[in-house]
């Protein structure tokens, strides 16, 4: 005999599952999460009491960086509570379910019973009734249950758990622009335009700057786009220091027995000890700033500019050509430079400060002759020079107009300035060259161009040799000044030579002050 | 001593260490929280353990962000503090030498402590 039977009885997906332990882990999860909300709490409100230890312009700026914590922590925690309800609740359902399940199955069990006393029971109407209504309801246990777990699913789904946002600043608005980030790694620096330095730079708060002048004073007194009394600052920090490294190591090698390595390390050292020691010279000249000095490559390299580029209107820079170093002709240049600005500020009709000259020697010029035939001196060089003098443009004090900036190449000098005058991002007015043995290609047009060439100047021999392929033209928009001796005011000026272009009262010294002055009109043209 | 600059260097550093603590105890409860979610995880349906999985996703890159950003200020304040303690006894020792007065405070890297 068949007895009834109750389709999907035992079959739920909701046996399967442990209602008590689930609601243990919600239980669980919502006591973590009310101790979340309570300890970032805590992180931020104790983490208030900094400013009463600490006030600075960045103080508020940290405080504030840390409230979201306290925020979001809370925040995480109201989400997960919310998870935490929706569990519950489907452990609630789901020990309903099986609650009810265990009753129809007592039911099924009841009516198997009573079926197994009524041979017939399948010819009564009564007994079927009852196997169609536990057959109902188990269906319906299994659709309350797909209906839990949808709801469930629906609010875990549905919540959103806040997060501290990466990205912005640390501090909030009206402390200011300083931000602690802001702090930055020496390689993240070098990789910055002067732009982009300077903006960094005056971002600092003055204890930040002062501490990077304190441990960092290399980079800073090298990097394009801090302000050139900062650079100064850097730079003349370290003179004494570097100087008695390298004198110590000098002597200490001395004391040993000389290998060949020893004695190139020795050569190394006295050619900086002595650049060390002609950049001091020039700076007890005074009214001095040193915008570079790197005693690293093989090379010492330094500019020391002859009043301030950074508040200057006219600003020149002249670049040596073969043998400029800065252990034998800093002090040469340097003179040069000054009696340049005089001109400048004779020619221009300028006061004092309007204008301003670099001595740069920021590049490893050719040693000898035969080396000038190499143009990768000049290669090496040139995007030194064109961040110089993007430096000096970013570097001026808020809302003063951009300066107009001369560069004057002398002899090899020539291929380095005006390579860089080709760069993007180039800050060059004008170029001069003079005893240039060549140039680059092509010059942009909006760049004014002038040469001076002297029909004696050994240099001839290179361009007519024809080490460089391309050389000055007016079809280039070049302007050819004179050389040769003339007279100004009554007072006669001498012809400019190749290593004398620059002397005090020459013809050259006139006609690259005009330029640099600004008034071109004044200097001396070529026939 | 300057407005607007000042540095209590002992109480510096019991905000920080109590920092550091609150955020030991904030590390753990977010831990605490990770596990207990991957546990109930453990005792639910596929269905609703994949939507607790999804929220568990969600929760470790909140929970990574809070860290982050409470390390992050911590270390921020803690650099930031040595520094200007540094910089500042440093430029003190330095300005008190040669230059004071007028010649000191018109400096821009003049110290802002007392020396």
């Amino acid at each position: 005999m068949r007895m009834p039977k109750v389709v999907g009885l035992g079959e739920g997906g909701f046996l399967a599952l442990d209602a008590l332990a689930i609601s243990q882990k919600a239980a669980d999860l919502r006591r973590g999460t009310g101790r979340l909300a309570d300890d970032g709490a805590q992180v931020s409100s104790g983490w208030r009491s900094l400013t009463a230890v600490y006030e600075s312009p960045v103080a508020p700026g940290l405080v504030s960086a840390m409230e979201p914590v306290g925020h979001v922590a809370s925040g995480m925690s109201g989400a997960m509570r919310s998870a935490t309800v929706a569990l519950e609740d489907y452990a609630q359902v789901i020990g309903s379910l099986q609650t009810r399940h265990r009753s129809i199955d007592a039911d099924a069990g009841s009516l198997s019973q009573e079926a197994a006393a009524s041979p017939d029971w399948q010819s009564d109407p009564l007994l079927l009734a009852r196997q169609t209504r536990l057959e109902q309801s188990v269906s319906t246990l299994e659709s309350d249950f797909d209906d839990a777990r949808e709801q469930c699913v629906a609010v875990l789904d549905g919540i959103l758990v806040p997060a501290v946002q990466s990205t912005g600043s640390f501090s909030s608005a009206g402390v200011g622009a300083w931000d602690p980030r802001n702090l930055r790694s020496v390689s993240s620096l070098d990789a910055m335009t002067p732009t982009q330095v300077n903006a960094w730079w005056s971002s600092l708060s003055p204890a930040a700057q002062s501490m990077y002048l304190m441990t960092e004073a290399r980079l800073i007194g090298g990097l394009d786009g801090i302000p050139s009394a900062v650079r100064d600052t850097a730079n003349r920090s370290r003179l004494d220091g570097e100087l008695a490294r390298l004198v110590a190591e000098r002597e200490a090698l001395s004391l040993d027995e000389q290998s060949d390595s020893q004695r190139e390390r020795i050569e190394s050292l006295e050619k900086r000890i002595a650049a060390i020691g002609s950049v001091k010279h020039v700076l007890e000249r005074g009214g001095r700033l040193l915008l570079h000095l790197d005693i690293t490559g093989p090379e010492p390299l330094a500019a020391v500019a002859v009043g301030d580029p950074d508040y200057a209107e006219f600003v020149g820079v002249v670049v040596g050509g073969k043998g400029t170093n800065v252990y034998e002709g800093l002090a040469k240049f340097d003179s040069s430079a000054e009696a340049l600005r005089e001109n400048v500020e004779v020619v221009g009709t300028l006061t004092e400060g309007e204008s301003a000259i670099v001595a740069w020697l920021g590049y490893a010029a050719p040693p000898t002759y035969a080396d000038a035939a190499d143009p990768s001196f000049a290669q090496e060089g040139h995007s030194a020079l064109r961040n110089f003098t993007q430096g000096l443009v970013a570097a001026r004090p808020d809302g003063s107009a951009e300066p107009t900036i001369t560069v004057g190449g002398h002899s090899y000098g020539a291929l380095p300035v005006t390579l860089a005058s080709q760069l993007p991002g180039s800050q060059i007015d004008n170029v001069v060259t003079y005893g240039g043995p060549g140039i680059a290609k092509t010059l942009s047009d909006d760049i004014n161009r002038y040469w001076m060439a002297n029909a004696n100047d050994p240099i001839r021999g290179v361009v007519n040799l024809g080490w460089y392929k391309h050389q000055p033209s007016t079809g280039d928009g070049w302007e050819e000044l004179t050389t040769d001796a003339f007279e100004v005011d009554g007072v006669e000026l001498t012809a400019g030579e190749h290593h004398s272009y620059l002397v005090e009262g020459s013809s050259t010294l006139h006609n690259l002050a005009a330029v640099i002055a600004g008034r071109p009109d004044k200097a001396e043209y070529f026939g | 001593m300057d407005a607007g600059w000042r540095i209590n260097s002992s109480g510096v550093g019991e905000v920080l260490e109590r920092g550091d603590e609150d955020a030991r105890l904030l590390s753990t409860a977010l831990s605490a929280v990770s596990v207990s979610l991957d546990e109930t995880t453990g005792v639910l349906d596929d269905v609703v353990g994949a939507a607790l999985r999804r929220l568990d996703e969600q929760w470790q890159q909140a929970a990574s962000s809070v860290e982050r950003r409470t390390v992050d200020v911590l270390e921020t304040a803690r650099t930031v503090v040595r520094d200007h303690l540094v910089t500042d006894d440093d430029m003190a020792a330095r300005f008190t030498s040669g230059q004071v007065g007028a010649d000191g405070a018109s400096n821009r890297f003049a110290p802002r402590i007392a020396p």
